[in-house]
């Protein structure tokens, strides 16, 4: 136990230098002045927040579908060891 | 410790006897390397014969990974064929011996194919070669000892696994991104019109902390993976 | 615990309808306007991506190296798959947000690119856990320990090209009319973060009893 707590610190400690270096450069220059395209950004963020709520309603769905499912089995199973 | 590396080198030498009575994965991984990088040519050069710039550094890289992929899927398989992975892990030798030993000998085969390999991407991509060979050795050994180490570990947990074949680079791909990141833009920094000897030489460092941290973490889990 | 999972549901339910009217109310950012809102997706999620990558992680080493406990087994599994959905919300949401902002799809900066080999590297552990037959346990718990080692490689092998990312420092010189609905929203996240996984964790266990039992009923 001790071991791995040991070898999970010493993972940690490349891990917070190797972030620490952030190459601290920021956004790079968009240029303002430069044509660029104006896409209306509404449905961006409309998609972005539907994908987010699909995917964990989807993972929670399945999640509650299959726990249900075992749940079912487990119980079946247990009342015909009874009998 | 020097029984360990006398065991490794004990099990590698059985490899490399086994290996140069058929010869058999030396021929096919190199055909394999060959013919991929005459796959890459017909891919990358231009009618106009000139190549896109840094494809060289690039295709090397490329072609060592699967040519090392279905080296180590091939080694593997062979001792699975023969059951001689369980006989080994029977036997009284500690398992770091064992991971050592398959190492070395993974480590000899694929210097093997790089020896032609390497002259041959710079023959069709005119790559220069010859502008820094230590650094690039360099930068070949120890990427390849980063491949191969995690490589040969996960080759050889997947032994009894169901789905082996394709499961081996589904599992090993993502751990050696640093290393092909390393190993193509330190090689592509050589090959550059204007080489940059420091950036390759940071490369190359990179590539040493990763050889360091992940053949320890190699040989401390090689014993619970390796398993019964 | 089977009460512990509705809860943290609702609580979360209630802290994410509440959070568009917090959102709508803090201001534009200057540069990237309504676009930037995004942002109150995207952070949240790729913090519990990194916090659920740490505890597949360490569950994983604790399997491997502490002796093969069952729960250490359930938890990686868990955090895997929560990993892989909070990634992939982090992925798309990123790009997403990019488009506008940059102007480019994707970009191979060092967050974005470590982000999406950490996320393949969870999907092999899935992989390796659905197809590769008994004793994957052992195998995914080497991957999962070995990707923990890899992260700080892969950032910095990658940080060394060009990085298009905004600062870290982002979050804490951000005013407080932005700071208030981030911090909301990393909350609200963080519940249903911890309700999935408790969910997904008894699923785990259950089917391990289940596989126990039917074990138990052939002898």
């Amino acid at each position: 136990m001790k071991r791995v707590l040991l070898t999970c610190a010493l993972l940690a400690v490349p891990a917070m230098t190797g972030a620490q270096q952030n190459v601290p450069s920021g956004f790079t220059a968009f240029d303002e002045s430069a044509p660029r395209e104006t896409l209306p950004a509404a449905p961006l963020v409309f998609i972005g927040y539907s994908l987010a709520w699909v995917a964990l309603a989807f993972f929670a769905f399945t999640m509650w579908r299959k726990l249900t499912k075992v749940e079912q089995d487990l119980a079946e199973l247990r009342r015909g060891a009874k009998r | 410790m020097i029984g360990i590396l006398r065991s490794a080198w004990l099990i590698a030498e059985k490899d490399l006897k086994v290996e140069s009575r058929s010869r058999e994965l030396v021929y096919t991984t190199l055909f394999f390397a060959v013919t991929a990088v005459l796959i890459f040519a017909f891919s990358f050069v231009q009618e106009d014969s000139s190549i896109p710039a840094g494809s060289a550094s690039g295709i090397l890289w490329v072609t060592l990974t699967f040519s090392g992929t279905i080296a180590l899927t091939r080694t593997f398989e062979r001792e699975r064929e023969h059951d001689t992975l369980r006989g080994l892990l029977l036997s009284p030798v500690e398992r770091p011996a064992v991971y050592l030993g398959k190492l070395m000998a993974v480590l000899l085969l694929l210097a093997g194919v790089e020896l032609v390999l390497v002259p041959l991407t710079g023959l069709f991509f005119q790559a220069p070669l010859g502008r820094a060979p230590w650094l690039l050795f360099a930068l070949l050994a120890t990427g390849t000892l980063g491949f191969a180490s995690v490589g040969t570990l996960f080759a050889a947990m997947l032994v009894r696994a169901r789905s082996r074949d394709v499961l081996l680079p589904v599992v090993l791909f993502p751990i050696i991104v640093p290393v092909i990141i390393a190993g193509v833009r330190g090689t592509n920094a050589l090959f550059t019109p204007e080489t940059d000897v420091a950036v390759a030489r940071m490369w190359l460092a990179m590539l040493v902390s990763f050889d360091a941290v992940f053949l320890s973490l190699a040989l401390w889990t090689c014993g619970p993976l390796l398993g019964e | 615990m089977t009460r512990t999972v509705p809860v943290l549901l609702l609580v979360a339910a209630a802290m994410l309808a509440a959070s568009p009217f917090m959102i709508d109310a803090a201001p534009p950012e200057v540069t990237m306007g309504l676009v930037q809102k995004i942002f109150y997706v995207h952070l949240p999620s790729a913090m519990i991506f990194m916090v659920s990558s740490v505890i597949c992680g360490v569950a994983s080493a604790l399997y491997l190296m502490g002796g093969r406990s069952p729960k250490a087994d359930r938890t990686s599994v868990a955090a895997a798959e929560l990993a892989i959905v909070f990634g992939l919300i982090t992925l798309v949401t990123g790009p997403l947000w990019g488009r506008k902002a940059w102007g480019v799809w994707w970009v191979w900066d060092a967050r974005l690119t470590s982000t999406l080999v950490m996320w393949l590297l969870y999907w092999s552990f899935t992989l390796l856990r659905r197809f590769g037959g008994p004793g994957s346990e052992t195998l995914s718990a080497g991957v999962g320990l070995f990707g923990m080692a890899l992260v700080p490689f892969v950032y910095w092998s990658v940080n060394v090209w060009r990085t298009l990312h905004p600062l870290t420092s982002v979050v804490p010189r951000l005013p407080a009319s932005m700071g208030i609905p981030l911090w909301w929203s990393v909350v609200a996240f963080m519940c249903l973060f911890a309700a999935l996984f408790l969910l997904r964790t008894r699923v785990e266990k259950l089917r391990t009893d289940l596989d126990a039992a039917l074990a138990d009923a052939d002898e």
